[in-house]
């Protein structure tokens, strides 16, 4: 009995057919029935949030650690890989992370090149030894402002996003905290990782709260949308995968939070892991104020 | 003569183990059937438009629902059918040949699988008249919700590749046995390994380029349109550079089956092991930067296409030196004729077939009439279905007997081989003549080339091609029929069901020494 | 056993020949066409040669090798000759080079056909599900391909001293204007140009087809360039 139980998971069938409920979401979603597509998105979250959960209380049960916890021995010893330990899916998934930001950063940064004829589209491709007429990839230069003809600048809110970007390099500090926490063993203590976290979800919130706020006032006050030409679809394109990794790494720090609260923490790997995911989305905001605000 | 180590175990009908296995090989049979009702079904859509296509005119299909049966057996035969293959045959290889229990993270695995099942899901559910290219503007401006089933279908399996890739990659650094260095590594962990580190850099692509599309159509924004200074030119340039790639996250597994195969049935090793891996990476690594090949005719002149074509040409070297690599394994060997190598052997003929049409597709002054033909589904049809599919059905001969503890039955194995070889180079060769005839691809109806000198060339070879594709309808039949049938009442299967050593497969420490202390023969 | 080798060899040198033949008796009716039939012979007997080096490969090391005795993992051997793999590495390289640069001065004359001067501009717009001809800067000279009352085919007629650029673009969706017999095709992309340029061609009527999906009737989508 003890081994039928190893070999099967109750749980992981219901995570991934769950998929097929966003799938719905999403398919409302495309039909315009916005509040049965994020009641849908909603259940999924609510089934995902679950099961790990109830994965983390098992965890916190057992003394033994789990067998995707531990490391093998051989591969301590790899010269090559060794040392990033537990800690190498989060590099490997980053490099898929990665990938995806640099595309939607470097698609839409290269359609403002040759759309924008501000930017000396013409001279970086005599530069290149590209065509010069502007027609790389069948694109020309229609201006990079939206359909009222306005420059980026003009219609976002620069100063209310500057704030924006100072609250977030502050959880990046409060998330290096947490780690020296962790690494010190302090997880429950007053200056210990739980707090430290705690604090970095609540600001990681406060941006994503200013961040929707900024949607709101752009929609309704300036009626800049994804209609708004390359410009307000780039735009939403890429603030908007941003927020939606905040999001997912707000989860994350939850749920180590509750970790470490029911006592399944064993070492600061985890912490560690959750911070090179929250620096690496801060990173990525940092490009992308200077791309879409700042140039 | 039954042993100990194998008996039939028909886990799958206890719906507990079907639903939350997290055994590697198990979920690894779940991707083989998954996929064998996938192409039962998609294999059906392509029998009902070649019938379609026997006579010229309208016979029983209707125009609209013949395209969204191109555009679903495409989707459905790369993501459904030959990626899921890959999948499930690495799942229940990779960790034997790497000396490990599992997979990393096996209950990722199970959920890698079961997000594949609503994915198909949804593109079976959408019967979009679009192609599986889903080109922008016909793409958009097609109401209803077809296209976006489609395109959440295909942002599904997306996620589902990435999380199967990063697994992959897990286990091949993480779980090797000590001692098995990366040259040590087989071929087919290899490929594997390229597969996922495909998977793992091309995706995102396809994921933005869908969710662009997706947003296009649901909040018209205007990523592909015209009057915001953006063209449809665009859409394509973000598909092919990852549908390229994809192309060899299905070619490399049945890439490194071939290798296995060939090399246990010949009983050496793999001629030039270290060429093979390095032939690997240059086609993992050239296939990123060669997806301009596929908008010859949409831009002409931008990008260059002169670059295109040198990358492309590129890619045919290291196919030729794994072409020649796998023949002369059987240099000086014991080849035990049997039927997985039989497959090995015609994957190396589809492969072949499908690569000097590949050049030919390539050459821009050719491409200025092969793109968009038949001659382009000929091509790739003989490196995905002669090649791939025929390495996969190989591998599955192969392990059949591990995975059911029963043998085949060899007689209907050799039928199989011999209607699918024959099917595939009547359907296919006839498919580049046709191509090279002029008729283009996507055609509901011939009679309309009727002017052209041709047309009863173009009538016969569109004939023999449907023959030829209800010969490997007859073919997989007896496959699935075969594999069913011998599942339940086949003979007990012998410790060793080809009479050879199988290296690397169901092997003790010792013999695991043995060949790890190989000698190197110059 | 030497007979039978000969005659296979026979076989084959006959079947090279045909392609030869084939290629070389149908005169091309433009240059892009006679390229093209340059090209394909080129590469259909190399891929013939390619083709039957692998089958008589694969023939001869299986028949020479075959046995059915199992052998010990300890038996295995490996085989490796470097200078061999170098020696076809080469080889390969050269082959591809070589089909590499004979394919590049059509490429460059196709690309560049926007800078060419030619006696006439004919645009040519593709619409869901019929061509659209109009001679630039000749008021009115705009008609369909097709008469929509009686479903006739109108022919766009060429003379066969004049030279033309063929300017193609689409109003609605990606269509490609491909016309087989002159060896060309190139997609109708809105908002966006792509240029053919056309010299001597010889007199006939060629079928003109739409080769990129664009809906429906897709395959119903005539058209015909009539050369006089």
């Amino acid at each position: 009995m003890e081994e039928e139980h190893e070999h099967v998971s109750g749980m992981a069938p219901i995570v991934g057919l769950s998929f097929a409920v966003t799938g719905f979401g999403l398919l409302e979603f495309s039909q315009g029935n916005y509040a049965m597509a994020f009641l849908l998105v909603g259940i999924f979250l609510a089934v995902v949030v679950g099961s790990v959960v109830k994965e983390i209380k098992k965890r916190s049960e057992t003394v033994e650690a789990h067998e995707d916890e531990e490391v093998p021995i051989q591969f301590k010893k790899d010269p090559i890989f060794g040392f990033m330990g537990k800690k190498l899916w989060i590099w490997i998934f980053l490099i898929s992370e990665v990938i995806f930001f640099t595309l939607i950063i470097g698609l839409s940064f290269s359609l403002r090149l040759v759309v924008d004829e501000g930017l000396g589209y013409r001279e970086i491709a005599k530069f290149c030894g590209l065509p010069t007429d502007s027609n790389l990839f069948g694109l020309y230069p229609a201006g990079w402002v939206d359909q009222e003809g306005r420059a980026p600048h003009e219609v976002l809110d620069i100063p209310l996003t500057t704030l924006n970007t100072f609250v977030l390099i502050t959880s990046s500090y409060t998330m290096v905290k947490a780690h020296e926490a962790a690494e010190k063993g302090d997880f429950l203590g007053k200056w210990g990782a739980r707090n430290y976290l705690l604090m970095t979800a609540g600001i990681g919130a406060t941006f994503l709260s200013i961040q929707v706020f900024e949607y709101v006032s752009l929609i309704i006050n300036e009626n800049f949308t994804v209609q708004s030409g390359l410009f307000g679809a780039t735009f939403y394109l890429q603030t908007g995968f941003h927020g939606m990794h905040v999001l997912g790494g707000i989860i994350m720090i939850l749920f180590m939070v509750y970790k470490i609260q029911s006592g399944a923490m064993k070492d600061s790997s985890d912490v560690e892991i959750t911070g090179l995911y929250w620096h690496f989305i801060d990173v990525v905001w940092i490009m992308l104020f200077t791309l879409v605000y700042l140039v | 003569m039954a042993t100990e180590r194998k008996t039939t175990s028909y886990w799958f009908l206890d719906y507990k183990k079907f639903f939350g296995t997290i055994d590697h090989k198990q979920i690894g049979m779940l991707y083989m059937m998954f996929s064998f009702v996938n192409i039962v079904f998609a294999g059906l859509l392509a029998l009902i438009m070649r019938a379609e296509l026997y006579n010229p005119g309208k016979d029983f299909v209707e125009s609209r629902d013949w395209a969204g049966y191109f555009t679903v057996h495409g989707t459905v035969m790369i993501f459904f059918v030959v990626m899921a293959m890959g999948a499930g045959l690495g799942n229940y290889l990779v960790p034997k040949m790497i000396g490990a229990r599992d997979l990393y993270w096996p209950r990722w695995n199970n959920i890698a699988f079961w997000m594949l099942v609503p994915a198909s899901y949804f593109v079976w559910s959408s019967m979009a008249p679009i192609g599986w290219t889903a080109y922008p503007p016909n793409a958009i401006v097609l109401g209803g919700d077809k296209v976006d089933r489609w395109l959440i279908g295909l942002i599904l399996a997306g996620t589902s590749s990435v999380i199967g890739a990063i697994n992959f990659l897990l286990t091949v650094i993480y779980l090797r046995r000590p001692g098995l260095t990366w040259k040590k590594l087989d071929l087919f962990t290899w490929s594997i390994v390229f597969m996922a580190f495909i998977q793992l850099a091309a995706t995102p692509v396809i994921t933005i380029g869908l969710v662009m599309e997706f947003l296009a159509r649901s909040l018209g924004a205007t990523y592909f349109s015209t009057n915001a200074g953006s063209s449809p030119l665009f859409w394509q340039h973000v598909f092919w550079s990852y549908s390229h790639p994809a192309v060899y996250i299905m070619i490399l597994p049945a890439m490194g089956l071939t290798s296995l195969i060939i090399s246990r049935f010949s009983q050496t090793e793999v001629f030039g092991k270290v060429s093979m891996i390095l032939s690997m990476a240059a086609i993992t690594l050239l296939g990123f930067i060669v997806w301009g090949h596929h908008n010859f005719t949409a831009s002409p002149n931008s990008p260059p296409g002169w670059f295109f074509t040198l990358t492309t040409f590129l890619i045919a070297i290291p196919s030729g030196i794994k072409t020649f690599n796998w023949l002369l394994t059987m240099y000086k060997g014991k080849i035990v004729v049997d039927v997985p190598f039989l497959f090995a052997i015609s994957f190396v003929l589809g492969f072949v077939l499908g690569g000097v049409t590949g050049v030919m597709v390539n050459t821009i002054p050719l491409d200025l009439v092969f793109h968009d033909t038949y001659f382009v589904v000929g091509h790739f049809h003989f490196i995905i279905i002669g090649g791939a599919l025929s390495a996969v059905s190989g591998a599955i001969y192969f392990i059949y007997s591990d995975m059911t503890g029963r043998m085949y039955n060899r007689k209907l194995a050799y039928a199989h081989y011999i209607f699918w070889v024959i099917g595939y180079i009547l359907t296919f060769g006839s498919m580049n003549v046709l191509g090279a005839l002029g008729m283009p691809r996507r055609y509901y109806d011939y009679s309309v080339l009727s002017i052209l000198p041709n047309y009863d060339m173009i009538v016969l070879f569109n004939r023999i091609a449907t023959i030829g594709a209800f010969m490997q309808g007859i073919a997989f039949t007896i496959f699935v029929f075969n594999f069913i049938y011998s599942a339940f009442k086949g003979e007990l299967a012998d410790e060793k069901p080809y009479n050879i050593a199988i290296p690397r497969l169901w092997m003790t420490d010792e013999e695991w020494e043995q060949l790890e202390n190989m000698e190197v023969m110059h | 056993m030497n007979k039978l080798r000969r005659k296979s060899l026979l076989f084959v040198l006959g079947f090279l020949a045909l392609i030869n033949g084939l290629y070389s008796s149908i005169a091309a009716p433009n240059d892009y066409r006679e390229k093209y039939d340059e090209i394909f012979k080129i590469q259909l007997i190399l891929s013939v040669i390619i083709i039957i080096m692998v089958l008589v490969m694969a023939i001869v090391l299986l028949r020479k090798y075959k046995s059915n005795e199992a052998i010990s993992p300890k038996e295995i051997k490996v085989f490796h000759n470097n200078k061999l793999e170098i020696g076809w590495t080469l080889v390969a390289t050269v082959l591809v080079l070589y089909l590499f640069f004979i394919s590049l001065p059509p490429t460059e004359n196709f690309a560049a056909a926007n800078n060419k001067q030619a006696d006439v501009t004919i645009s040519v717009i593709g619409h869901q599900f019929y061509w659209e001809f109009a001679i630039e800067g000749v008021v009115n000279s705009s008609f369909t391909s097709l008469n929509f009352t009686t479903g006739e085919i109108i022919p766009l007629v060429l003379f066969q001293n004049t030279t033309y650029l063929l300017k193609v673009t689409s109003a609605d969706v990606i269509h490609s204007f491909f016309v087989p017999e002159l060896g060309f095709k190139v997609d109708a992309v809105p908002g966006h140009y792509n240029y053919v340029y056309l010299e001597n061609i010889q007199k006939g009527e060629y079928r003109v087809t739409c080769a990129e999906y664009c809906g429906v009737n897709h395959y119903n989508m005539p058209g015909l360039i009539k050369v006089v």
